[in-house]
């Protein structure tokens, strides 16, 4: 059911997670909307706790949804349509169907992600054999095949070796070749990197990006780290206490970032040619909770510039908008006045 | 794995070295802290006329005339060697491993043990299977579907099961099952497997149930806690992620991680059980191990208590071996 | 000659053996038939059958026999089962009623030689064992040299017959002296019909020492010693099959068994099977019996607490029940050595100060606890003659009398405080609550009694020691004993005469030395007829309490439960349980 060409390959509309607790409703997600073509790269950024992991894991259908009343796990609407199927309203085997199918996730921690009884090679061989009526053999001849397209060595034998038994970068190669075994139109990659060495992080950027390209995949980079977005990314979403604040090209939002959280990302990057002084300026305060969260602006306890709304970011939320339609901005701050702090205040500082 | 087990065997050896020599000290020596004097623990042994002559025979049998050191270590030689012993009429040859003989009914400790252990395996085999596969499926189930009526229904009977003991429960079900409707033999009757199977299972019947119940109670908790603690871990949200059926991931994923602790304990509870499953073996006059323990001690059955203690102990280290080596194999991650 | 220790404090799994009824008497309420009802099984037989070879008889027990060996056990209710596989000299009449002996192997009753000492038994004709064998008059001696001079190998059963029968040689027993040849010089057996006994003095009761398993004949070739319990040869009508300790015993009807041996017709096998399970939880003998899974509990200890009112409660039930006495003395026992109960006075103020009527409710009550003694002897045991020296209203006690005795006693020893401790057995319940009424009662006239509670295996150390009750002036036990043998001899000497004490291992804690008792005890011993015999017993039994040695408290009864579907129930006053050789199963 592709909506002719219409829809692009994932589009995500006004998408809401909220998790009903005793204490309130924790809203995770809390109405956001991209779209992503085949090929291309989206960079989620964000601090832990902005709903940037529960939004891929809604992708995948991976929360427990909640009952008719509404307890026991996530509310979620919104749209999701991959290809042009709405994943929302579709069935939860129908999205298990999908899962690994369509769409394949990498996580974070390779060494807790992957089950440590099994053999790597085993875990590989079931990924595809959920959705592919092929042999134990065939299926770890492709297992072996994958293995060696994401860079491990010998991969003949190593594919009988356990989780344990590889290092944390040849873990997360496996976890990848895992993930890519079903060649997936969509991956999903939540912090592939945060666990690894430094050195290890470029190979696998370096990989990941040569294996999207070879299987012409969307793919969703999830992490915290602007740098690592910098490298793959062609549109960048910010997001902050559930909802994005900034949404562009990733050429805009690293040149002329207009969010004053993202202007807080872009200084706390680690930069080798600044004095170790001057080289972190964190963002001041705690992300916000996400039961209560700040009336008004969601940001505004921690930015510099609510005095300059007129006491609107304390009362009002402001609208995600911009006058380029490829860059969209959550603030109440008058466009011009927010690029004019930017090239005057900050962009020196970077 | 193979020097792992080897040093391990020498470990367990030296224990159970150091278990007869408590228990020893238990049985032989401390009746004496207590104003017990040889010829008074002989005494038992020698009827009711006893004359001073018959009471150093016995006294000499059991070696209390000698100093504690060489009782204990002519007992451990004997275990190795094997020996003699002389029942008044006749010299009986008691090969190694010989734990013994019991002047009480004139029989070898070993054998005895053998003898009866067939009834203690029979109430530990079936019991074991049943307490493990509904604890762990009930447990399984409650994780599964925590908060839900059958959560809180089967935690509700764990409860009830930790806290009703055997001998509540044995009554409580052959009262009706038993003596009532008399769908099942009442407690007492016990038949070898070999002579007749099905009469067999139905005597085993009320003792699986009565021995499993608390059991399986306990395994549901531990079931229970180990699956919620697993089902959040991310390897299984990869395993979601692959697409795989829930029936697939809480079986082959979450349960193979959440039961290999499981299992280990299991290891060593039916090792106990086997040791002397006491409580239900009394309630249901049974002649197991636990039975001949308790009846040893109350004949004042020296090796027979020595033996049956060693016994049940040298089961218990070597169920705690066994279960290290599972583990070994069930997690690759350890390596002997 | 010494013998029985204390009776049913065997252990934890204490078993009354028991002892009881004229050796001459009238047989009361022989072979009527009897239907169930309450008590009826203690004078006639219940469900009367002739039948014989039919069906399964199951015994239980919660404990387990001593031994199956007839020479190596000393409890009253293996002895009741042996008889079901053994035959001695002289048995007990099989009929409800006070006990009578007649002769079982033996053709007659014997009778004593002018000079007392000789006995003389000829064996019946044509008596064999299971195997189609001869029983002979050597094999009987041989069954008597084992289990009496073999002791070294079988120590458990009683010795009567070495201290009783000459022995000039010093004979070291079969075990030890392995020649055929060699006997105790006690023993004669001229033909292999014949067996004469040389006894070391007057013994008038001899015919009560043969009903004792000890008479059963075994065969030298077939003796395993020690062993000889797995494959007893069996003599009577139930074949020996098979013996698991612990377990179960086997008995099926003998085809061997010759009946025109037993004219009295003492071994019928009314059950085609006998199936004996032991080590069987108390509760679940209880349920068994009420629910007619078994026929009857082996022990004859009686049902447990809570199953006693089950059984009241429930006429239906109650029918089906018998309270016997089982010929079991609780009493309290005074040291006539101790300071200042060496003064009669003071004894006779403790006899007079104990309320036996709350002595009783402490032990349980009248059904299934037991009746109120006055004597020494129990209303079963032959020489018994109703008596109380030391009457009170309702047995309650008479504190006048006794604070006059104590004043007396005190003024005479110049003392004026009376302290003492009384020693009891923890392992039975029913002694603690006994003793906290004794406590209580002489306080009440200025005694002052510690307790000092002991585990029965330590009665060699404590009450059965001389210096442990000097030394920690413990002048009071409350203990409990049953004769071996139904004779006033069996139940008396050993708790009223010098024979009882010992340094340690004593049986007389009274310590009781008068030679009163001692006269009447030997002239019965001489006398012959046994009804001027019992008047003898009767008055030792009276003289003890004139001396104040001891407090007759308590004549135990259990209460018996004796399913519809069991036949010939009656209860043996020998044993103080059923006879287990006339039952059978409908």
């Amino acid at each position: 059911m592709t909506a002719g060409g219409e829809r692009p390959f994932l589009d995500v509309r006004d998408l809401r997670v909220h998790f009903p607790t005793d204490d309130g409703v924790v809203k995770s997600v809390d109405g956001i909307s991209f779209a992503l073509e085949r090929g291309k790269t989206l960079g989620i950024v964000g601090e832990s706790g902005s709903g940037k992991s529960v939004t891929s894991l809604s992708l995948l259908g991976l929360h427990r949804r909640a009952d008719r009343k509404g307890r026991g796990g996530a509310r979620i609407s919104g749209g999701i349509w991959l290809d042009g199927q709405d994943l929302v309203t579709a069935s939860a085997e129908e999205v298990r169907r999908l899962r690994g199918e369509k769409m394949a996730m990498i996580f974070q921690d390779p060494l807790s992600a992957m089950h440590p009884f099994y053999t790597v090679g085993a875990q590989i061989i079931e990924a595809y054999r959920v959705h592919n009526k092929v042999s134990k053999p065939v299926a770890r001849k492709r297992a072996i095949e994958l293995l060696e397209l994401v860079g491990i060595p010998q991969p003949n034998t190593r594919v009988d070796d356990f989780p344990h038994q590889f290092s944390g970068g040849m873990r997360q190669r496996a976890m990848i070749a895992m993930a890519l075994v079903c060649n997936p139109r969509l991956l999903i990659a939540d912090e592939p990197t945060t666990a690894l060495d430094v050195t290890v992080q470029a190979q696998i950027l370096d990989l990941m990006r040569d294996l999207q390209r070879e299987f012409d995949s969307a793919l969703i980079l999830i992490t915290h780290d602007l740098g690592v977005v910098a490298e793959l990314a062609d549109d960048i979403m910010v997001m902050y206490g559930g909802k994005a604040v900034e949404y562009g090209t990733a050429e805009t939002v690293f040149r002329q970032p207009e969010h004053p959280y993202t202007w807080g990302l872009l200084g706390s990057m680690p930069r080798i040619d600044r004095a170790v002084q001057d080289r972190l300026s964190p963002i001041r305060g705690n992300p916000p909770s996400l039961i209560n969260v700040p009336a008004g602006c969601a940001f505004h306890p921690r930015c510099p510039y609510t005095a300059e709304t007129g006491g609107r970011s304390d009362t009002e939320i402001p609208r995600l908008a911009g006058s380029d339609p490829g860059h969209l901005v959550r603030c109440h701050l008058d466009p011009a006045r927010r690029q004019e702090i930017f090239t005057e205040q900050i962009r020196e500082n970077l | 794995m193979l020097t792992f087990i080897v040093r391990r065997l020498f470990a367990v050896a030296g224990l159970l070295l150091v278990v007869a020599f408590v228990t020893m000290v238990i049985f032989y020596e401390m009746p004496q802290w207590g104003g017990q004097t040889p010829a008074t623990m002989a005494v038992q042994y020698v009827g009711k006329q006893p004359s001073p002559a018959a009471i150093q025979g016995v006294i000499h049998r059991f070696g209390f005339d000698r100093s504690f050191l060489v009782q204990y270590i002519d007992y451990i030689r004997t275990i190795v060697t094997g020996t003699t012993f002389s029942d008044g009429t006749q010299d009986i040859v008691c090969k190694a491993p010989c734990l013994g003989y019991s002047f009480r009914n004139y029989q070898q400790v070993w054998p005895t043990i053998l003898g009866d252990l067939p009834v203690t395996f029979s109430i530990a085999a079936g019991a074991g299977v049943l307490w493990l596969f509904f604890g762990v499926a009930s447990g399984l189930a409650s994780a599964v579907r925590k908060g839900s009526l059958l959560d809180r229904a089967s935690m509700v009977t764990a409860l009830l099961g930790i806290s009703l003991p055997v001998y509540f429960l044995a009554p409580l079900l052959s009262l009706p099952l038993a003596y009532r409707w008399s769908i099942l033999p009442a407690p007492g009757s016990y038949v070898g497997i070999l002579s007749d199977p099905g009469q067999w299972f139905l005597d085993m019947i009320l003792p699986w149930t009565c021995l499993a119940f608390g059991l399986a109670a306990l395994y549901t908790r531990l079931t229970r806690a180990g699956m919620l603690d697993v089902l959040s871990e991310d390897f299984v949200r990869t395993a979601r992620a692959k697409g795989l059926s829930e029936r697939r991931v809480i079986l082959k994923h979450a349960l193979r991680a959440a039961i290999t602790p499981i299992i280990t304990i299991f290891g060593m509870d039916f090792a106990t059980v086997l040791g002397g499953a006491v409580l239900v073996e009394i309630t249901f006059s049974m002649k197991g191990i636990g039975f001949l323990a308790i009846t040893s001690i109350q004949n004042g059955d020296f090796p027979m208590m020595m033996g049956v203690t060693l016994f049940a102990a040298a089961f218990i280290v070597l169920a705690n071996l066994l279960v290290d080596v599972m583990y070994a194999v069930a997690d690759p991650r350890v390596r002997l | 000659m010494r013998k029985p220790r204390i009776a049913a404090y065997a252990a934890a799994a204490a078993l009354a053996f028991g002892a009881a009824a004229c050796g001459g008497g009238s047989s009361g309420g022989t072979g009527a038939h009897s239907s169930a009802a309450y008590d009826v099984g203690l004078a006639g037989t219940v469900n009367k059958s002739s039948a014989t070879g039919h069906g399964t008889l199951r015994l239980e027990q919660s404990s387990d026999l001593q031994s199956t060996d007839p020479g190596n056990s000393y409890f009253g209710a293996d002895w009741d089962v042996m008889r079901l596989y053994t035959r001695s000299l002289v048995t007990f009449a099989e009929a409800p009623g006070p006990v009578k002996l007649v002769p079982d192997l033996a053709t007659d009753l014997g009778t004593m030689s002018a000079d007392g000492l000789t006995w003389t038994f000829h064996l019946v004709k044509g008596a064999t064992y299971t195997d189609g064998s001869p029983i002979t008059a050597q094999d009987v001696a041989y069954g008597i040299e084992r289990s009496n001079w073999g002791q070294e190998v079988l120590p458990n059963g009683p010795t009567y017959f070495k201290q009783l029968l000459t022995d000039t040689t010093n004979y070291q027993g079969p075990y030890k002296d392995k020649n055929p040849a060699d006997h105790p010089s006690g023993i004669d057996t001229p033909d292999s019909d014949t067996i004469v006994f040389h006894l070391v003095k007057p013994f008038a009761d001899f015919d009560d020492v043969l009903t004792l398993p000890s008479t059963v004949p075994v065969p030298r070739a077939k003796d395993t010693g020690a062993t000889y319990y797995e494959h007893v040869l069996s003599s009577g009508a139930y074949r020996f099959d098979s013996y698991a300790v612990g377990k179960e015993l086997d008995l099926s009807a003998s085809p061997a068994f010759n009946a025109a041996s037993d004219p009295l017709h003492l071994h019928v096998a009314h059950a085609a099977r006998i199936v004996d399970k032991v080590d069987v939880s108390a509760q679940t003998v209880d349920q068994d019996l009420l629910h007619g899974t078994t026929d009857v509990d082996q022990s004859g200890a009686g049902v447990q607490t809570a199953t006693q009112s089950q059984v009241l409660g429930n006429p239906r039930l109650k029918a089906e029940a018998d309270d016997p006495i089982t010929g079991l003395l609780t009493y309290l026992t005074i040291n006539t050595t101790i300071k200042p109960f060496d003064d009669i006075d003071c004894r006779k103020a403790v006899e007079w100060a104990i309320d036996k009527s709350a002595v009783q409710t402490a032990f349980g009550g009248g059904i299934g606890g037991g009746d109120i003694a006055t004597t020494v002897l129990p209303p079963t045991v032959p020489g018994y003659v109703q008596q109380d020296l030391y009457q009170s209203p309702g047995h309650t006690g008479d504190l006048a009398k006794a604070r006059a005795e104590i004043a007396t006693c005190k003024a005479a020893e110049h003392v004026t405080d009376i302290t003492t401790q009384v020693g009891y057995y923890i392992d039975q319940p029913k002694d603690k609550p006994v003793a906290d009424v004794v406590q209580q009662n002489l306080a009440a006239i200025g005694i002052t009694v510690t307790e000092d509670g002991f585990k029965y295996s330590q009665l060699s150390i404590k009450a059965g020691s001389q210096s442990y009750v000097k030394q920690n002036n413990e002048a009071l036990f409350i203990t409990a004993w049953a004769a071996d043998f139904p004779s006033g001899y069996g139940f008396l000497d050993q708790i009223l005469t010098p024979d009882g004490i010992k340094a340690t291992g004593e049986s007389n804690y009274s310590e009781l030395d008068d030679p009163a008792v001692d006269s009447l005890m030997a002239t019965a011993l001489k006398t012959t007829d046994p009804d001027a015999r019992n008047a003898l017993y009767a008055q030792i039994d009276q003289q003890a309490l004139k001396d104040a040695a001891l407090v007759p408290m308590i004549d135990s009864r259990a209460l018996m439960l004796r399913p519809p579907n069991l036949t010939n129930a009656y209860i043996e006053q020998a044993y103080g349980m059923y006879d287990y050789q006339a039952l059978g199963v409908q």
